[in-house]
């Protein structure tokens, strides 16, 4: 049974990605999605990268995650559309407990933050810091939370057709 | 697609009140429990923090839905979801203590929402209950109405779609044929439920009798009724008698 010292140790061994990645829109054609299976020492065991991205918001809008076994280690939130409470945890540090993250701002949900192993399906990482500096461009946010993950190789931007309407 | 301007909900004007009261306030929040009240929370100040309650608005409504009998899984519910939130749950009360004037927006959402998830959960649990106790008396009464049957509990049958359909009670009928007994309450996810399995076995056994079994007609909905009613051979009302039943098994 994994537990969260094999969480810690499978996030800090070098990844790679299996297979080649690509963007697809989903049924509405608003928001595409990737999904990578990940690779340690050439092994897949369930370790997956999801992304996904607005195509016509501008600025574009998504997320990124490390996914185990289904659930959520870390994730990366790329310019909100809505603002964010962490909760009162008492594992949380105190500065963080009931902090208010703003709309528009990118926000990291880290494995530090929210180290539990197994993670009980109503966990959805709630604890969460700003990213600062905010990301350039929606593919320098990935490519910094790729670099958080320790996974290694690019991935191509997702699709971005902004519109005003 | 329009593009529809964001306007938060504006809880900083409710916490410039609160600070200007020494006495405290109580905010009226956009969380609505179950029952259609909302979620009331008090912010008092003391010292240079708050306190922030819902003064037991939860159990309020929990009153106010008839539901005065508690059990002891309820209150560790209750304690469950205080803990996910950092929140303390003590005599019926969502709360949160020291809280700094930045933090007080955050601790009036997650005492409001951990108001709003007990009701929740203390509904669900009983609606499970219900049914459960429901089944009970219902396999009695089947046993009393035809002693020599077989009625297999939890009896599986498989449907048109080949998905195999786990029914609370299967009696078996002369000439292989089934008879499918569901209880069945009046919460979305039982209703669905029970319509999936009647209509999937409808579809490759018509004939089989499929029976829906409610603990009052009064406590349902017409449209809930008709949409479980178009599915079943009978729906029964546990508080009626049975008489027709005791031809199926002739």
């Amino acid at each position: 049974m994994t537990e969260a010292a094999d969480v810690d140790r499978l996030l800090a061994h070098t990844k790679t990605m299996a297979g080649t990645a690509a963007w697809a829109l989903d049924g509405r054609e608003t928001v595409s999605r990737l999904a990578v299976s990940l690779a340690v020492d050439g092994v897949l065991s369930g370790l997956i990268f999801h992304a996904r991205a607005t195509r016509h918001t501008d600025p574009q809008r998504g997320a990124c995650a490390l996914i185990l076994d289904r659930h959520p280690v870390q994730r990366l939130s790329i310019l909100p559309d809505h603002e964010h409470y962490n909760p009162f945890l008492k594992t949380a540090p105190p500065n963080l407990r009931g902090l208010r993250l703003p709309a528009g701002r990118s926000r990291l949900h880290p494995w530090r933050l929210n180290r539990a192993w197994p993670r009980l399906s109503s966990d959805n990482l709630g604890v969460a810091e700003s990213l600062d500096p905010e990301p350039s461009s929606f593919a320098a946010a990935i490519a910094i939370f790729l670099g958080l993950c320790a996974i290694e190789g690019d991935l191509p931007p997702p699709p971005w057709e902004p519109r005003l309407l | 697609m329009t593009l529809l301007k964001p306007i938060a909900f504006d809880v900083s004007r409710a916490v410039g009140a609160a600070v200007a009261a020494p006495e405290g306030v109580r905010i009226e929040t956009t969380t609505l429990l179950p029952g259609g009240g909302v979620a009331a929370v008090s912010v008092r100040p003391a010292g240079e923090s708050f306190v922030v309650s819902d003064d037991g608005v939860a159990r309020s409504a929990l009153l106010t839905l008839m539901v005065h009998d508690l059990a002891a899984a309820d209150f560790r519910r209750g304690r469950e979801i205080a803990e996910a939130s950092g929140l303390t749950f003590d005599d019926d009360i969502f709360s949160l203590g020291d809280v700094s004037l930045a933090q007080l927006p955050a601790a009036v959402a997650f005492v409001a929402d951990a108001s709003r998830a007990w009701v929740q959960a203390v509904l669900d649990r009983r609606a499970r209950r219900a049914e459960r106790d429901l089944a009970h008396r219902t396999a009695e009464r089947l046993k009393e109405m035809f002693p020599a049957a077989h009625v297999e509990p939890e009896g599986e049958l498989m449907g048109a779609s080949t998905k195999t359909h786990r029914f609370d009670f299967v009696m078996t009928l002369p000439g292989n044929r089934y008879a499918a007994f569901q209880t069945v309450s009046p919460v979305p996810t039982s209703i669905a439920a029970t319509h999936l399995k009647f209509y999937d076995l409808s579809q490759v056994h018509p004939d089989w009798p499929r029976e829906a079994i409610v603990e009052s007609y009064s406590l349902w909905r017409a449209d809930d009724l008709a949409v479980i009613a178009q599915v079943s051979s009978h729906v029964r009302d546990f508080a009626k008698p049975w008489l027709d039943l005791a031809s199926l098994h002739a």
